[in-house]
């Protein structure tokens, strides 16, 4: 994960520019998106705010419905708080072998314009793809989520304290990301741009 | 051992030259001459297939012939099935660009013959002089063997590589006249007519137009009278398609093998007859789907999928 300081959303595009492709994480939707906590009711239907709202958002991996998920995440965070929620990382490089082995093999069908299958490992071990939302295991002797979950929980946490204009590259393939629940104050008002980068 | 099937491109190209050989072998104005240049042409069509990949060329109603391209075989002496000659034309019309139904129909009636001469007490060759076919021959010989990167002088030897390219020439030349003369008939035709009569034409070829149905259509302006006519093809390939702000563009590759005007009702009827005036050159079209439409996507099922991470 690296981090800069950026204070206007030119050096921000500019960044992704050099990452690699930016692409809209929605049809039609802009290249940042803003990142606010809502109430499930105020938010899009097919979102994590939809389904979580202000509360934990589980550990996911952005774009899981993309035919690979975005390489990076670029996150800067713009408004918020003092000592706002903090976001949470987990490397999955740590993974062991055995584990991993199991991960490549069973089978999730994942949501998307086409719904395709997909391991939660590629194949090729390049990349991990995993939300719960809009990934269902193909049927319970495909269903590794607990033993991920585990895993994953086991694993080393990275926190991201935020300040204004912190900004973050987060590898995508690598790393699952959380939002913990967030604090009263900061629903409606906590506010982290996010570009999506091929 | 690395295993290879008989459908193997180098094989194939050699077995066509051998008959190619036997075909020159033999008496130009006899029945074998065309006997023996109709078997080296399936083969060169073979050869064409099997240069993009020799399963082209498996029987698919049989699995095992497909496996054993790959090697794989659940007989120790497995006699593979090929696809029959009419097959390997229908492919070679999908894959190569140049190769229409006007250069299919030309094989097909060869093929027949070839298969009279064969399999009936009928002469399939008899009543075939060579100027009946040959040009045709060596013309449609020339587009296959551009699609696999060969030449004439490679697949004739130079001498008769030479006679050949001539001959194509020729061909080319007369067919160029033939059509001028039709275009020039027609233009005399239009421009022969009250200013009445020419206007109610116009006014109706656009109805006409529109309900005239022709595969990956697109106007132009008629060689004869220079009202707008349909100039109308066979797909050669799509490129991938394209995400705009709200639609999928998707451009394809045409290679034109139809015109027709309905102001002077001039018809150029295949790839060649609009090549010698030089309107065969490829072309491009593009169409616009609505993304629901491209990704087949019904109107009742789920609400479209739109999430995000957020």
């Amino acid at each position: 994960m690296n981090e800069y300081e950026i204070d206007n959303e030119n050096e921000l595009l500019e960044l992704a520019h050099s990452l690699g492709e930016p692409v809209s994480s929605r049809r039609n939707g802009p290249l940042i998106d803003k990142l606010i906590p809502l109430n499930p009711f105020d938010a899009h239907p097919q979102s994590l705010s939809a389904n979580f709202g202000t509360t934990d958002f589980p550990y996911h991996t952005d774009g899981v419905y993309f035919p690979i998920p975005p390489k990076y995440i670029i996150l800067r965070y713009i408004q918020g708080v003092e000592n706002p929620t903090p976001t949470t990382i987990r490397d999955l490089n740590e993974i062991k072998q055995a584990d991993k082995e199991l991960l490549q093999y069973s089978i999730w069908k994942v949501q998307a314009i086409r719904t395709f299958y997909s391991s939660i490992l590629a194949q090729d071990s390049s990349y991990y793809r995993f939300d719960r939302c809009i990934m269902k295991p193909l049927n319970k002797a495909n269903d590794n989520s607990e033993r991920f979950s585990d895993i994953v929980l086991g694993l080393p946490v990275q926190t991201i304290n935020w300040k204004i204009n912190k900004t973050v590259v987060i590898d995508n393939w690598k790393c699952l990301h959380n939002r913990p629940g967030v604090k009263a104050e900061e629903i409606n008002f906590r506010t982290l741009q996010r570009i999506m980068i091929l | 051992m690395i295993f290879e099937s008989v459908w193997t491109y180098d094989k194939l190209w050699i077995k066509a030259k051998i008959y190619m050989q036997k075909a020159f072998n033999e008496d130009r104005d006899g029945d074998m001459f065309p006997f023996w240049s109709a078997i080296a042409l399936e083969f060169v069509a073979r050869s064409a297939l099997a240069s993009v990949h020799p399963v082209l060329l498996a029987d698919p109603r049989e699995g095992e012939n497909i496996l054993y391209v790959f090697g794989y075989h659940k007989k120790p002496l497995y006699s593979p099935v090929s696809i029959p000659t009419k097959t390997v034309l229908e492919r070679c019309a999908v894959v190569i660009a140049n190769f229409t139904d006007n250069e299919k129909a030309f094989c097909k009636d060869i093929t027949t013959r070839r298969n009279e001469e064969l399999h009936s007490g009928g002469l399939g060759f008899d009543s075939y002089p060579t100027s009946k076919w040959l040009s045709k021959y060596f013309k449609v010989i020339q587009i296959l063997l551009e699609f696999q990167e060969k030449t004439l002088e490679d697949f004739l030897g130079n001498d008769e590589a030479k006679a050949a390219e001539e001959m194509i020439a020729k061909k080319d030349a007369t067919l160029e006249k033939t059509i001028r003369e039709r275009i020039s008939k027609h233009k005399k035709f239009f421009d022969g007519l009250k200013p009445a009569i020419k206007a109610e034409r116009i006014a109706k070829s656009k109805a006409e137009k529109w309900f005239a149905s022709r595969h990956y259509r697109k106007d132009l302006t008629c060689p004869a009278c220079a009202n707008l006519g349909i100039l109308s093809g066979k797909l050669i390939s799509i490129k991938e398609s394209i995400a705009g702000d709200s639609e999928i563009i998707q451009n394809m590759n045409v290679l034109p093998t139809h015109f027709r005007c309905f102001c002077c009702d001039l018809e150029l009827t295949n790839h060649s007859e609009l090549d010698v005036i030089e309107l065969g050159g490829q072309y491009k079209m593009e169409e616009i789907y609505d993304p629901r439409e491209y990704y087949e996507i019904e109107e009742d099922e789920e609400p479209d999928f739109d999430y995000g991470n957020d």
